[in-house]
């Protein structure tokens, strides 16, 4: 088993491969009482079409997510939340764009629980009567997105930033697209996606790796997977434009919202990891447009908004700097982002008290079981690895090195969208 | 763990010493009887004294300052519990032995106490600015309930209980907020070291006879407050259940059950009762509302039955189609009934035991849940975690029964959606 030391944080995580590819990754703290396992699968919201050998599959928009709810029937009237409900286990999953993970968090049987948690997701039972009887269910779910106003802008601002990506779609699917769902569609996706090699299992809490280890291996053993072919991931080509560069919607808000987001090819910042992007890009956000900046003080003293916040996303072949505010001065928030973003700040004091803040918080990472379970879910998602150098990175961030990458950002590919409370809202 | 408690007079400090967690947590409590038309300037109040101080009058100088801290958080939050209000100041911050400046501990503990006792006032009246920003974030947050098709329809079935603390709204209504202004705020602030009683919890690895005496140092309250704070609402039984519908522009209908809990016994509110709701609707896809209503039915993602202890009530909420209303409200009395008429085993039993005491043993690792678990101890006599899990395991069959026949329906409320499928 390898051990992948983080330095100076006097942390280490467990590494293992068993012989059918799944790879584990393993916290152990001894002053948990809880411990936390997720089994994930690189298969997400956004992976509608693919190929497996020289068959070619569409799936609807929601078929991860939909696949995820009936994933865990086990059998005819038999659910993996029942067996878990015996043995003492919280069972939970959830689908992001990029992965879906089931989850268990228990604090007794941890072997039982453990194999629960591979035998329900390696179990395929797919039915139609199953299928349908769910329908009704996820609808209701959509429905309750549909309902929420702040996950309408959110999905209507990626519409207006991106033409064609899957990232524009609801994580659900639309009702229309649930109902077109079949069973042959699940079943094509578990079959192409669920495979061990194509999962990762993290375990965090008060446990003994080579355990986990030795009863992960023995139940896989008991179970037959086909030889793996990894499927093809139809990619979309996304323009370097946005769709529209200015658009106001009604909806069912109470205040008005503005969002104003900058679109970045990804190739523009050269030989830098995609965290180490992350935390420049973000400590750039915190110096010019964080509680502490003379932007934000600036916009209180001229009471322009009510709340705001920078932020940063990688998306396709992207880099997206988001700004959020809810505000009735739209235009003077716009306008102040902008002279922001032409005559940008690097101050070293600023720089130097928050590198020192962030160094001494990286030791907190380490705490919480679900938290750390989560974080190294994260990592392997968007990183391919666990990324144990993060405290290096912060020792050797340059001001220079900031400057260079700000200077990659074309500030005026960019858009906004204002989001107004519907008149004569009654609701 | 270790408790040690330090009497102040004026205040108690109650102290949880462990070396579990790498953060450490402490919240001053100020405690006295829920006041209607005292609410929204309770709720405006705490977070006026948590955005700037008299040392630190600006919100970026306050947050440099919390940065200076190792990024320290610290907010506060007025909260109803029961008949009881709670105005808490709540600061998070790196354990001491992960720091290397030796002032820290005294500077990170003082620091909420500055901001309570030396508030950004000029001439008796908080500052403009900070004042007037604080206004108009709690006005956009009493109207944001009108976007929340959930919170609105909570908030108007309890409106059906009539004049009780339990439909009292924190923030007020808008006009209220809109009357409050720097000057009535300072009044009211005066009566916060006056009228309330308080208490700071604390929990972490540190040395808390040191902590305890930087507090005593950094706060000093003249006024001892001895109330008697009786939490527990006794909400009236009805003679006819309230039946309300109202139209909304949301999609799904919004339906609410509420129900009291009548004559529990501290035994029965504190154990039983989380028993026979995990069975009934608060233990997720296995209760018997969700298999009913959602497994059986298709007709909604959730359905949850919320118990509220201080209010002796119990809701059930659904988001469903309005076309599914009717049929739900039907199938959710047929399960209450089945309850009531002991219609669930022993297998329910063990499991819901098995479960609840998996979510207390697992709080053990949530230091804010460890502290709570303290603060209801103090003020509730909630008995501690490990008495608590003893109890649970004796829960019997009879005793779930018994309290299953101790609800009575109060009121039916939907907040209809617009449109079917």
């Amino acid at each position: 088993m390898k051990e992948i030391e983080f330095k100076g944080l006097n942390e280490k995580i467990y590494e293992h491969t068993t012989k059918e590819g799944l790879k584990i990754y393993i916290w152990q703290n001894e002053k948990a009482k809880g411990t936390y396992m997720s089994l994930a699968v690189h298969y997400g919201a956004i992976h509608t079409d693919f190929k497996v050998g020289n068959k070619t599959y569409h799936v609807p928009n929601g078929v991860a997510h939909f696949l995820e709810h009936v994933k865990f029937n086990m059998g005819k009237d038999a659910t993996a939340h029942d067996a878990f409900k015996r043995i003492g286990g919280e069972a939970n999953a959830f689908t992001t764009f990029k992965f879906t993970s089931y989850v268990v968090y228990t604090a007794q049987n941890v072997e039982e629980n453990l194999n629960t948690l591979l035998d329900f997701v390696y179990t395929p039972y797919f039915t139609k009567s199953l299928i349908n009887k769910e329908k009704g269910i996820i609808v209701e779910e959509a429905k309750m997105g549909l309902d929420d106003p702040y996950s309408v802008s959110y999905f209507s601002f990626l519409k207006q930033l991106f033409h064609k990506s899957h990232f524009r779609n609801e994580i659900t699917g639309s009702p229309e697209e649930i109902n077109a769902t079949t069973v042959d569609d699940i079943k094509n996706v578990y079959n192409a996606f669920y495979h061990p090699e194509n999962m990762f299992l993290v375990v965090t809490g008060n446990i003994n790796p080579y355990e986990i280890v030795k009863i992960t291996e023995e139940n896989l053993d008991q179970k037959q997977f086909k030889k793996f072919v990894k499927p093809q991931i139809t990619k979309v080509k996304e323009d370097k434009s946005v769709v529209k560069a200015h658009q106001e919607l009604e909806l069912k808000m109470t205040t008005p919202e503005f969002r104003y987001a900058i679109k970045v090819p990804r190739k523009n910042f050269k030989n830098i990891s995609d965290r180490e992007l992350t935390v420049y890009l973000s400590l750039f956000g915190q110096i010019n447009f964080g509680p502490t900046s003379e932007f934000r003080e600036n916009l209180r003293e001229k009471e322009l908004v009510s709340s705001f916040s920078c932020s940063f996303s990688f998306i396709e072949d992207y880099v997206i700097i988001n700004f959020y505010a809810t505000t009735d001065y739209y235009q003077e928030v716009e306008k102040a982002i902008m002279e922001q973003l032409q005559h940008y700040s690097l101050d070293k004091n600023e720089f130097e008290r928050k590198r020192k803040v962030e160094l001494a918080n990286l030791i907190l990472k380490f705490d919480d079981v679900i938290y750390v379970n989560e974080c190294l879910q994260n990592d392997i998602i968007s990183d391919g690895k666990i990324v144990n150098n993060i405290k290096s990175i912060y020792e050797n961030l340059t001001l220079t090195k900031m400057q260079e990458l700000v200077e990659k950002v074309d500030f005026n590919n960019k858009a906004t969208l204002l989001i107004k409370p519907e008149k004569n809202d009654k609701a | 763990m270790t408790y040690k408690t330090y009497n102040c007079n004026s205040y108690t400090i109650h102290t949880i010493k462990t070396d579990k967690f790498k953060t450490c947590h402490m919240e001053i409590i100020f405690r006295k009887p829920v006041v209607k038309e005292d609410l929204p300037k309770d709720t405006l109040m705490v977070d006026v004294l948590t955005e700037t101080t008299k040392k630190y009058p600006t919100r970026r100088a306050l947050v440099c300052r919390l940065e200076e801290l190792y990024k320290a958080s610290f907010w506060g939050l007025a909260t109803k519990i029961g008949n009881v209000l709670n105005t808490n100041f709540v600061i998070d911050f790196v354990s001491p032995e992960y720091i290397p400046e030796e002032k820290y501990l005294e500077d990170v503990l003082s620091f909420p106490f500055e901001a309570i006792l030396n508030p950004n006032v000029i001439n008796d009246e908080f500052a403009s600015l900070p004042f007037k920003l604080c206004q108009k974030r709690t006005i956009i947050d009493a109207k944001s309930i009108d976007e929340d098709a959930f919170r609105l329809s909570i908030s108007k079935t309890l409106q059906a209980l009539g004049d009780t603390p339990t439909a009292y709204k924190m923030t007020g209504t808008v006009e209220e907020l809109e009357n409050i202004t720097p000057g009535i705020l300072y009044d009211h602030y005066k009566k916060l070291l006056k009228d309330n009683t308080c208490d700071i919890f604390l929990i972490g690895n540190l040395d808390m006879d040191k902590a305890a005496e930087i507090i005593k140092k950094a706060f000093v309250k003249r006024v001892i407050t001895k109330t008697h704070l009786e939490m527990h609402v006794k909400n009236a039984l009805k003679k006819r259940v309230t039946e309300k519908c109202e139209k909304s522009k949301f999609i799904q209908t919004n339906l609410n059950i509420l129900y009291n809990v009548t004559d529990l016994s501290d035994y029965e509110r504190n154990i039983v009762f989380n028993i026979y709701n995990y069975i009934l609707g608060s233990g997720g896809i296995t209760s018997k509302l969700y298999q009913e209503i959602r497994e059986k039915n298709s007709y909604c993602y959730a359905i949850n039955s919320m118990y509220l202890k201080y209010d002796g009530l119990l809701m059930i909420h659904v988001s469903l189609d309005e076309k599914n209303k009717a049929n739900a409200i039907k199938l959710i009395k047929k399960v209450m009934k089945n309850m009531a008429a002991g219609k669930f085993t022993e297998e329910d039993i063990d499991d819901a035991k098995k479960n609840y005491e998996l979510s207390l043993s697992l709080t053990l690792d949530n230091q804010v849940a460890v502290l709570n678990n303290y603060v209801f101890k103090v003020f509730d006599n909630l008995p501690d975690l490990e008495e608590r899990i003893a109890l649970i395991r004796k829960v019997s069959y009879a005793e779930v029964v018994k309290v299953a026949n101790k609800l009575k329906m109060n009121t039916i409320f939907a907040l209809e959606g617009e449109s079917g499928e």
